[in-house]
Parts: C-alpha cells; sequence; structure tokens
C-alpha cells in the first residue's frame, strides 16, 4: 500500500492558470465594459471569486487530494464542498495516458488520466518523478 | 525490441481538415481572386497570417504523433504544446482498425484506429495516418502468427447480406445530403429534377392505389437501392484471415477497410437472420469487439451470409471456446404458454382492423389509401406473429462457461454467444401472469459498450435462478 499527495507546486501551477484566466476575462470585460456596463459587476465578481479561491478553496482542494495505491487498484479522495471517492480496481484499468502542459513542464509536473471502460478518473499534475513511480506501479499493478 | 512508428505527412490535412470550411476554402478563393483580378479583400491578410500558424501548429502536431511498440505495450505520443502520453498494454487492445481512401491509397498511407474498451462511442482512442509498410510492422508486433486460413467470401454472398441489411431510412441518411451537395455543386436543383422524374414515371403506373401511394413506393425503392449499393460497395471483397489467436476482416471497393482482433477480446457472438435473410434461409455471423471507434456500432461481421449448416461449422471453427454447454432452459410446451406469446400480435391485429374500418367510414374518399396501408400493417403483424411463433419453439437459454441465449430481437432472430465472465447483466422481470404461470422474462447485457443484449420469455422462474447460481457460484 502506498499513499501519494499532491505537491505544493501543483497549487502554484492552478493559481497561475486561474490568474491567467482572470486575466483573460478581465482584459475582455476591460475592453468592452464602455458598451456593456453590467461587465463592471462581472469583472468585480470575478475578482472575488478568484481572491477566495486563491486564498482558500485551492489550497484546501489540494489538501483533499489523496491518492492510495493499494495491492487491488487505486483509490483517489478529493474534495472541498463535494467530496468524491474514486475506487479503480486494476483488473478494469485498460490503460494510463500522461499530460504535460508547458507550464506543468517549467514547473516538472505531470498529470495522469486512468483509461477504463466507461469511465476516466484523472489525477492532476503530480511531481513527474512521482507520476513516473506510479505508472511503473499501475503498469504492474495487476501483476504484484 | 522497442519500434517507432511515425505519422504519415497526410496527417497535417487532418489537422487543418476542422479549419477547411472557415478558413482554407475562403483563403483559397480569395487568393484565386487575387490571381484573377488583382484584387486583395480586406480578410486576405487575416486569412493568411491565421492560416500560417495553424499550419504550422499541424505540422508540428504531426511531427508529434508518435507510436513506440515493444513485446508488452504500445505508446503513443501526441500533441504538441500539450503533450499526451498513453501507454497501452497489448493485451488490453480491442482492436485495430485500418482504412485506405483512393487520395490516402495514392500517397501509401492508411488511417489507423487503436481502440480499447475505454473509448467513447463513435470515437477510437487513437487515430492517426501511417505509412502502409509501418502498418503492416504495427500488425506484426501486436498480433504476431503467420494466418493459417484466409476466406473469401463472393460477391453474391455479400449482395445477400447487402440486401438483407439495407433499409430505405439508411438510403435517406445516405442519399439525401449526397444529393444536395451534388446540386448545390453543380447549381442546379438536383432534388427537384429527381423529384419531378419521379412523379413523372410513377404518374405512369396504373394501380388500384393512389398515385401518391406509388410516388412514396418509388421513393422507398430508390432509398433502398442507394443503401443497397453503399452496402454492397463496403462489404464486397469481403476476406477473412486468421489464425489460433487473430481474426482479421478485410473489406471495401472505394474505401478498403481492414479490422484485426484477438478471439479473445470478442465480447461476444451473434448470429442473425434479418426478415429477408429469413426468405433467402441464410444467416450473417456477428462479433461485438469492446471500443469499436469509426463504426456505428461495435460490432464487426465475420461471415455475410451463409446457410444455418455453414455457420455454425464456421462458428466452431472459429470460436471454439464459445461453444455451448449446460442445460438448455426454454419456455413449456403448452397451449396456454403459446397463447402467451402470440398475445401482442393479436392485439396489434384487432387495433388495426378496428381503426381501419373506422377510418373507412370517417374517411370515405381515402378508402384506397386505406386499405393500402391495412395491407401493410398486416404483413408486419403477420410477420410479428411469425417472430413471436419462433421464440416459442425456438427460444432457449443455456449458462454454462459459455452462455446462449436464442431469441428474436426486433424483427430478427438472433443467437447470441458470450463467455459467461463477459456478461454484464442477468435481469429477470416478473409481470403478475408470470407468478400464476410460475415464469420470468431474462433479460442477458453483455458487458461492452454498445452492450449487446438478448431476451428470452415465458422460461420457469425456478430452472433459471437455479442455472444462474449455479454457473456464477452465488
Amino acid at each position: 500500500m502506498r499513499d501519494y499527495k499532491l505537491p505544493r507546486k501543483a497549487l502554484l501551477l492552478w493559481e497561475l492558470r486561474l490568474a491567467i484566466i482572470e486575466l483573460l476575462i478581465l482584459g475582455i470585460c476591460r475592453y468592452f465594459y464602455l458598451k456593456l456596463s453590467f461587465l463592471y459587476i462581472v469583472s468585480i465578481v470575478l475578482t472575488a471569486v478568484f481572491i477566495i479561491s486563491l486564498v482558500w478553496y485551492l489550497p484546501a482542494f489540494l489538501k483533499s487530494y489523496k491518492i492510495r495505491l493499494s495491492k487491488d487498484g487505486v483509490i483517489i479522495r478529493r474534495g472541498v464542498i463535494i467530496k468524491n471517492t474514486h475506487i479503480l480496481p486494476f483488473s478494469r484499468l485498460i490503460y494510463t495516458q500522461t499530460l504535460v502542459t508547458p507550464l506543468a513542464k517549467i514547473l516538472k509536473l505531470k498529470a495522469i488520466t486512468l483509461k477504463a471502460a466507461r469511465s476516466t478518473i484523472i489525477v492532476p499534475e503530480m511531481s513527474a518523478e512521482d507520476a513516473d513511480c506510479l505508472l511503473t506501479l499501475l503498469a504492474n499493478g495487476d501483476e504484484e | 525490441m522497442k519500434k517507432i512508428f511515425k505519422a504519415h505527412p497526410l496527417m497535417i490535412f487532418t489537422f487543418m481538415k476542422p479549419f477547411l470550411f472557415v478558413l482554407v476554402f475562403p483563403f483559397i478563393k480569395a487568393l484565386i481572386q487575387y490571381f484573377l483580378d488583382k484584387h486583395i479583400t480586406d480578410v486576405l491578410s487575416i486569412e493568411l497570417t491565421i492560416f500560417v500558424i495553424l499550419s504550422v501548429i499541424a505540422f508540428f502536431r504531426y511531427r508529434a504523433y508518435k507510436i513506440y511498440c515493444d513485446e508488452e505495450n504500445i505508446t503513443v505520443k501526441t500533441g504538441f504544446i500539450f503533450r499526451k502520453t498513453a501507454v497501452i498494454k497489448i493485451s488490453n487492445l480491442s482492436s485495430v482498425q485500418v482504412t485506405q481512401n483512393p487520395i490516402e491509397a495514392i500517397f501509401s498511407a492508411v488511417t489507423v484506429c487503436i481502440n480499447t474498451e475505454a473509448g467513447t462511442t463513435n470515437r477510437s482512442d487513437f487515430k492517426l495516418k501511417m505509412w502502409k509498410k509501418d502498418y503492416s510492422d504495427l500488425i506484426s508486433k501486436l498480433y504476431s502468427g503467420e494466418v493459417i486460413s484466409k476466406v473469401r467470401f463472393s460477391a453474391l454472398r455479400v449482395a445477400i447480406m447487402a440486401a438483407a441489411t439495407s433499409s430505405a431510412f439508411s438510403g435517406i441518411i445516405i442519399g439525401v445530403p449526397l444529393i444536395n451537395r451534388a446540386g448545390k455543386l453543380l447549381g442546379i436543383g438536383l432534388s427537384e429534377m429527381l423529384l419531378e422524374e419521379l412523379n413523372h414515371v410513377s404518374s405512369k403506373i396504373e394501380t388500384y392505389f393512389p398515385p401518391a401511394v406509388n410516388t412514396a413506393t418509388l421513393i422507398l425503392l430508390l432509398c433502398y437501392a442507394v443503401s443497397f449499393a453503399y452496402s454492397f460497395f463496403k462489404y464486397i471483397n469481403f476476406k477473412l484471415l486468421l489464425n489460433d489467436e487473430k481474426l482479421e476482416v478485410h473489406t471495401g471497393f472505394f474505401v478498403k477497410i481492414k479490422t484485426a482482433f484477438k478471439k479473445t477480446s470478442v465480447n461476444d457472438v451473434m448470429i442473425v437472420q434479418t426478415p429477408l435473410m429469413l426468405f433467402l434461409r441464410r444467416y450473417a455471423m456477428k462479433v461485438s469487439v469492446g471500443g469499436f471507434g469509426e463504426a456505428k456500432s461495435e460490432s464487426q461481421i465475420v461471415v455475410p451470409a451463409g446457410t444455418y449448416k455453414e455457420i455454425k461449422g464456421d462458428f466452431a471453427e472459429y470460436f471454439p471456446f464459445l461453444l455451448p454447454s449446460g442445460n438448455s432452459l426454454r419456455a413449456k410446451r403448452h397451449i396456454l404458454i403459446k397463447g402467451r406469446f402470440l398475445f401482442w400480435p393479436s392485439i396489434y391485429l384487432l387495433l388495426i382492423l378496428g381503426a381501419s374500418i373506422t377510418s373507412c367510414f370517417l374517411f370515405n374518399e381515402f378508402t384506397r389509401f386505406i386499405f393500402f396501408v391495412t395491407i401493410v400493417l398486416l404483413c408486419v403483424v403477420f410477420y410479428y406473429a411469425y417472430i413471436c411463433l419462433f421464440e416459442y419453439e425456438y427460444g432457449k437459454l443455456k449458462f454454462g462457461d459459455s452462455v446462449m441465449a436464442k431469441s428474436t430481437k426486433g424483427f430478427r432472430t438472433c443467437r447470441l454467444y458470450c463467455p459467461k465472465e463477459k456478461i454484464g447483466e442477468i435481469k429477470i422481470t416478473r409481470f403478475f401472469t408470470d407468478f400464476y404461470y410460475k415464469t420470468c422474462r431474462v433479460r442477458i447485457t453483455v458487458r461492452s459498450e454498445g452492450a449487446d443484449t438478448m431476451r428470452v420469455r415465458h422460461l420457469n422462474y425456478y430452472e433459471v435462478i437455479k442455472e444462474i447460481y449455479r454457473t456464477f457460484d452465488l
């Protein structure tokens, strides 16, 4: 049995992504708000959401993420407001997929997708070494 | 030893395909306009910039698409900005399907679809264009072993299958967009011309029925012909290559399709008889393989048409591990049980007769049309009654290492063979009459994306429960 947690760098990556999206939306609102005045309110609301996410939600979400690799399968727990638990037996795992975005590459992080028939479980960015280790374990999981 | 397979340069065009109508065609049009009239449209420079950016991205995406194959795993690397790497165990592959259209044939390219059970319906897990020689290497790596036997099916057998599986409805789906597009390209009202011609021809045919019936019949026949031609050219050159482990099906005339899969990847085998096949005393054998991508469903025809003896022999040869064992469960031979099978056809018959007699009284001027509709509906009901009687006579269920269900599905008679470990769900339904007769309806669902199902009615409830408990060690 082995437990994995998401690194602090994953939080930084989420914050960066959120900041990019926020800036893009704010830019669009700024450009159009002379014509559509309600966009001013939209941008204020979005900024509030952004601050709440940055200060509370994202750190709590990172903390809630627990990945456990047992001898029969993988169990993933996550969620702040709504808590989810995904259990995927190795026998049902069809294949694994890694995803590296440009930002994740700079921070040396990798996301993993576990594909089973009719379901997909996404494990967000882990450190590249941890991800490789997890992938190796998953590849040999049903043989161990 | 690890082998690397790269994508074919035609892949660049595949990546550009979504922008064909919004960017590529307008750009080419603007370019032609510039050369002809020496006039640049305002958007040309923007289009040119976006076109160049997208072409560069498509080029790098093509360069990034690679397949690594070793003895155990197949690794697929995709993406240029967002890099994805998928590692799939070869034993987890459902099928590999390859198609080649005439343009690809000119450039020695093929489109390869790699399918697993994890794929979404109607979408392959991975789809790429490869060099033809690379595909041969890939397939030999994935499915090792020499081809032991090669079966070629005659054009007649393919024609029987095409005739039996075609329908006017599918003809409409294929034909109507084709006529509309051709009409738009040629700049003529092709559909109007066709309808006018059909009206003209049908007005010359003198029957008891009104002209509208003749026109509708002609349209349906024409649509059926389109569907038949499509199916025929799709399945012509039907070849089956097999060895102990794998099956490979080759079909197609203009667009060639090859599908390879391991026998162990087969979820279930269906022996089907459509209404037309019933008159010709022929059957078709289909297999269901998890995660088929481009096909409309996940079934693959293995034997297009054959007599019962031929199909039985082929089934025993190709899938010996699916030969059923165990006790046969079937409806009790009794006049009352037979009556239960014919309950719904009798109800439909009475309803049709009642509705047509009432309509004749209400709409005097449409009696010929009502007569025509009644004849058609009665034919359908009598065939349905025959199907129900077939279910009574031959419907059965066998539980063992392989589960066999023989019954009807819609207007087709079907036999389903499935390994017991691939059964997804067994549903037993009992209505209030079933409590009196101690019977039940059993629905077997195979664990697969398309989820083949088969229902057998009016079986003894206690026998079914006993057999299920015994087979699945419950």
